[in-house]
């Protein structure tokens, strides 16, 4: 999942993990948000999505008290966010994902 | 003739809690299949309260149950709890208990566009199914609205749809909520208004440097319920205990069974002695004699082949011994032959309900007859008014409940001029009281008795002069001319 960019700097693939609950509504619009986002913007970016009504075992570990809540996960400085991503800019710049920003790398 | 399956009466379920006094409040514990509102200020019991809810379903009623928790670790709440005596560690591990954790991860956060409770309630639903739970806590719910700082209404209505779902999983709920005073609003952001049926404030109120605590059911729909608060204590390794208000009913029937006073001069006084399940007051200033008229009480009864107990208050196992020899009497030997349980303790050790308790441990285990507390003096010490006022009815009301005579002294002070207030909480009680004062005639000091009152039955009204010597109290003639008797102190003082 790691790509090799500007000689030796290594930049981690973005773990997004999306927890909704069912097919509602407002399921819906955080997933359309989602994909906005991540449309914005040329960073790897992986994915997944967890229905907590079906796996409520990962809500368990993550946590999970509002949905939908995006979590980043990152392994030093993991950011969640709650609501259905309405924001996007705010979003974007929550997650340091704005062009030329290379908060996110990792090595 | 046909029968037909009856309907169900409508009236709900009710779940105990364990905590005696608090399920007669509720008359039976917490309604199945609602949600109640436990509010308290910081440190007054809640998460104890609502612990003590699982713990008695999962130990006494094979009842399963869900924590869902927003303030405290899982693992800190099972350290917390570990001191009364509840294991929750095991009990996760067996099934019978199930955490959900919704205390507030590290991570950074953003709130952004419109959300709901679904995460939360997908995970109790889940944890209640795989454990089959019946009762469930919520502790606390103010916490949900410190993780979302903002606009409450999307909250408000999120809790009330959380709420809702519980219900009609058949659980009973217990949810607490977290009040700024004891005496003002019932929680914070007036939760009890959206989600619960019925509302309970616990409370811990210092008033003249003494903590009282209490719980209090404010409203219990559809539903009686007893009013006012009942006090409790917190004990190590048992949680809340609270004395049962129904031990406030005078229901006890009176015994005209006589038992004597230890002092057959005394018992003639009372017309033929102390009635077998009353409670007699002694009260006279120090070194009247009230330890000495304690411990011939005590030792009647032991010769008439009863068992006593007696409590000290003020004076140490071995001067009360010792003071009972001088007298020829032998509790050492009495307390080897199982007659009798000596206890002394600091009031200061322990808050009255405390002591209450201890008492109540003691006559369960040593089942008296005759119960000697000396002195009431130096448990008021401890209590405010009001704690003292409930201590005393409690007590009495037990011990007459039980058929025991009972003995109270108090060092008084002023029982004659000017009662305090607590003396008069003592004497409407008691239902016997006799007074010893010192008595001046002419140029020396001498000890008189008088029995004030005797409830149901004649007695001496004359005031007689006394003397003690190593035999212990010898009662004389009526003293003629009353103005020096009810003098508190000795005049020579």
């Amino acid at each position: 999942m790691l790509q090799l960019m500007e000689g030796r700097r290594r930049v981690a693939t973005i773990r997004l993990r999306l927890y909704i609950a069912g097919d509602t509504v407002i399921s819906q619009k955080a997933r359309e948000n989602l994909g906005r986002i991540c449309a914005r913007h040329s960073f790897p970016i992986d994915i997944t999505i967890t229905d907590v009504l079906r796996e409520p075992e990962l809500a368990d570990r993550a946590r999970i008290l509002a949905t939908p809540t995006l979590i980043h996960e990152h392994p030093t400085r993991p950011k969640r966010i709650i609501g259905d991503l309405t924001d996007i800019e705010k979003i974007i710049e929550f997650l340091g994902l704005q062009r030329g920003n290379d908060d996110h790398e990792q090595y | 003739m046909t029968t037909s399956s009856t309907e169900p009466t409508g009236a709900t379920e009710k779940v105990p809690t364990g905590i005696v006094a608090f399920d007669e409040l509720t008359m039976g514990g917490l309604p199945r299949g609602r949600a109640t509102l436990l509010g308290g200020t910081p440190g007054s019991g809640k998460t104890v309260f609502a612990t003590q809810f699982l713990a008695y379903g999962i130990t006494a009623c094979n009842e399963n149950g869900v924590f869902v928790t927003f303030e405290e670790a899982p693992s800190d709440i099972e350290m917390n709890m570990r001191g009364f005596g509840w294991n929750l560690a095991k009990w996760r591990e067996e099934r019978r208990l199930a955490f959900v954790d919704v205390t507030p991860p590290e991570d950074d956060h953003l709130i952004a566009g419109e959300f709901d409770l679904s995460g939360l309630l997908a995970r109790i639903a889940n944890a209640v199914q795989s454990i089959k739970a019946k009762r469930i806590v919520v502790d606390s719910i103010t916490q949900l609205f410190h993780h979302f700082i903002g606009d409450e209404a999307p909250l408000r209505r999120e809790l009330f749809r959380v709420s809702s779902a519980l219900k009609r999983m058949d659980l009973a709920v217990l949810m607490t909520a977290e009040r700024d005073s004891e005496y003002g609003g019932i929680s914070r952001h007036r939760m009890e208004e959206f989600v619960a049926d019925n509302v309970i404030v616990m409370r811990n109120v210092l008033h003249d440097e003494k903590r009282r605590r209490t719980v209090e059911v404010l409203k219990l729909r559809g539903s009686n319920h007893i009013k006012g608060e009942a006090p409790f204590t917190m004990v190590s390794s048992e949680g809340i205990v609270a004395m049962p208000l129904s031990s406030l009913r005078l229901e006890q029937k009176s015994s005209m069974v006589r038992i004597t006073s230890g002092n057959p001069e005394l018992d003639s006084m009372c017309g033929g002695g102390f009635f077998r399940d009353s409670v007699t007051l002694v009260s006279g200033a120090t070194g009247t004699g009230k330890t000495l008229l304690v411990t011939n009480f005590l030792a009647g009864g032991i010769m008439a082949g009863e068992r006593a107990l007696l409590l000290g208050y003020e004076e140490s196992r071995g001067q009360l011994f010792r003071n009972a020899q001088g007298w020829g009497v032998d509790f050492e030997g009495m307390e080897r032959e199982g007659k009798l349980q000596v206890v002394c303790m600091y009031p200061e050790t322990q808050d009255l309900q405390a002591h209450l308790l201890t008492i109540l441990r003691l006559v369960d285990e040593h089942q008296p007859t005759r119960i000697a507390i000396d002195s009431l003096s130096a448990l008021e010490r401890v209590a405010s008014e009001t704690g003292f006022r409930e201590f005393l009815i409690n007590l009495t009301s037990f011990i007459k409940k039980r058929e025991i005579a009972g003995l109270y002294t108090a060092t008084s002070t002023s029982l004659t001029g000017g009662q305090s207030v607590s003396e008069q909480h003592i004497s409407t009680l008691t239902d016997s009281i006799i007074l010893l004062r010192y008595i001046q005639r002419q140029q020396t000091m001498h000890r008189g008795l008088i029995v004030l009152k005797m409830r149901g039955s004649e007695h001496a009204k004359e005031i007689r002069e006394f003397t003690i010597d190593n035999h212990g109290m010898h009662l004389g003639v009526a003293l003629e001319g009353t103005p020096a008797v009810l003098a508190e102190r000795p005049p020579h003082e």
